[in-house]
């Protein structure tokens, strides 16, 4: 009565198998950032190919902390100047990418 | 407001259109099937299975148990140590230790190995002199109405209190954890903590779809996990439990959506209250759904409670298939950044195993479609036993023409519940 389950786990196996193949192709992307005092209402999509290096680019109105969640990375921010940080996107899924006091989302990152 | 705020630091990617369609269609072709084709004679009324007597003794000796409870015991002195010494920043372990570990962790080992949270629950190993670490003779019936209360409490703990992730609410927490299941023992007697205790109940009840039993005297039994769950006799209330467990897993969804997010947002009302009417108004709502559902198959000389509660285990694997799908990557990541944070209890920059400069491994996030899959297969997987155990339980009381008739109901509420939980979670 479970056959059509154990149907879908070669299919599930095969579709691994080929989401692999896109890991290491993936070109480099910049993200650019404004943080200005005012928040966005919403935070902004930015959607980058799994694998790929990622230079997060934060020109900052504020001193303050810019974390990117889930891959545990954070730029410390300062009035008036350009911050960069690289790192390689190695995780699928969303991610918040946040300052902290105050609190706001700037960016959801969408690695696929 | 993000609940878990730095705990859950990533989201599953939506889950693709087409397989979302797939899904569905396969429940919805599932169900038909079982309600039209499948056994027409109860076949789980008892929980046989294959006797180990061996198995039963290496378990039960004290050379098992004790080292296991040493360690277990350990690891949650190690917790509190934390929850008590440690820094109020969320790389404190205990929120990870407390949110991942307990209460998403709990299942996987449930589901793997049975009641053995029962065996190295803290509290009983605390309460050792009253016969806390006593075998259960036999599962209590006794009214889980306690445990169900109590979940519900730390659902609301988990998914609405805005400061649920600072260190002296969660103290506090705690305490009045401890507090709940320590003095209603002492009132009471030892049973109690089968009643209440949130996280014994939890994993005692999703412990009974493992493929391990005991028999009437002791043995331990190798056991199609359907016949464990559906020759269950369901304690009182726990239709409310499992009720309590499926709504506040459908409001964790909910609350992520983004019309949720917005309208939360815009409204002038206390965050605090907006989530607790949420959270309880989702409760409430499967709540009546299910026993309104289960109406048709109620038994002259039976209340609606007892039909309900009979019927309740055919939900337990909704809610173990939906924990999985849910929290399953959660569990994969933030669990082994739990591992590392819980070798340095206090923030001194220990390293008890080595393992804080490699990080967690993140192999299988590299694996989208993979993840997509699985998580697909355990929502789908998940319905299927549960309308399977609830045919197999609605069988018993019925002629099988009546019957067949009589559960559309459940299984149309069933589909739904999937359908509805699998577009908020994974659309």
């Amino acid at each position: 009565m479970l056959r059509p389950i154990r149907a879908l786990l070669p299919l599930a196996l095969l579709a691994a198998l080929a989401g692999c193949s896109t890991q290491d192709s993936a070109p480099p992307t910049t993200i650019h950032l404004d943080v200005r005092a005012q928040a966005p209402e919403e935070p902004v999509e930015e959607r980058v190919p799994l694998g790929s290096e990622v230079t997060l680019e934060v020109s900052s109105d504020v001193d303050g902390l810019l974390h990117v969640h889930g891959f545990d990375e954070e730029l410390t921010l300062t009035a008036g100047e350009t911050t960069e940080k690289t790192f390689k996107a190695s995780m699928s899924g969303a991610f918040e990418i946040e300052t902290h006091d105050p609190d706001a989302v700037w960016i959801k990152l969408v690695v696929s | 407001m993000i609940p878990l705020h730095g705990i859950a630091s990533r989201e599953d990617l939506p889950l693709p259109f087409p397989l979302i369609v797939t899904a569905a269609a396969l429940v919805l072709v599932v169900t038909f099937w079982i309600l039209l084709f499948a056994w027409r004679e109860p076949r789980y009324r008892n929980p046989s299975g294959r006797e180990l007597p061996r198995l039963t003794k290496l378990v039960d000796s004290p050379w098992v148990s004790r080292p296991l409870r040493l360690i277990v015991g350990l690891v949650w002195l190690v917790a509190a140590a934390a929850l008590v010494f440690g820094p109020d920043r969320t790389d404190n372990p205990i929120f990870g230790f407390v949110f991942v570990w307990l209460w998403v962790g709990l299942v996987p080992i449930a589901l793997l190995f049975g009641e053995v949270h029962r065996r190295t629950n803290p509290i009983r190993l605390l309460l050792r002199g009253l016969g806390g670490t006593a075998p259960a003779p036999r599962t209590t019936t006794k009214s889980r109405l306690p445990a169900a209360a109590a979940l519900l409490t730390f659902a609301w703990f988990e998914l609405v209190e805005p400061l649920a992730a600072t260190l002296p609410v969660l103290r506090g927490a705690a305490a009045a954890w401890v507090a709940w299941v320590v003095v209603g023992t002492l009132v009471t007697s030892t049973r109690w903590i089968a009643m209440a205790d949130p996280f014994e109940a939890f994993a005692s009840t999703v412990a009974r779809m493992s493929p391990w039993a005991r028999s009437r005297s002791g043995q331990l039994l190798l056991i199609n996990p359907l016949r464990n769950l559906a020759s269950w006799n369901a304690p009182r209330h726990l239709s409310i439990l499992t009720c309590v467990l499926l709504g506040s897993t459908l409001f964790d969804a909910i609350a992520g959506a983004a019309w949720w997010v917005r309208a939360f947002q815009d409204s002038s009302l206390p965050p605090r209250l907006v989530g607790t009417i949420g959270l309880v108004a989702t409760v409430a709502l499967v709540t009546a759904l299910f026993h309104l559902s289960v109406l048709p198959l109620r038994r002259a000389g039976r209340s609606l409670r007892e039909t309900a509660d009979a019927l309740s285990p055919g939900l337990v694997p909704l809610v173990a298939g939906y924990f999985l799908a849910h929290y399953a990557t959660m569990l994969y990541l933030e669990g082994q950044r739990t591992a590392i944070r819980m070798a340095d209890p206090l923030a001194l920059g220990w390293d008890w195993f080595g393992i804080a400069e490699a990080g967690p491994d993140l192999t299988l996030l590299a694996f989208p479609t993979l993840i997509a899959f699985v998580t697909v297969l355990f929502i789908v997987g998940g319905h299927v036993m549960a309308a399977l155990v609830s045919h197999d339980i609605a069988l018993r009381d019925l002629p099988a023409g009546v019957a067949v008739r009589r559960q559309v109901p459940l299984l149309v509420f069933m589909v739904v519940l999937t359908i509805v939980g699998m577009l908020l979670m994974f659309g």
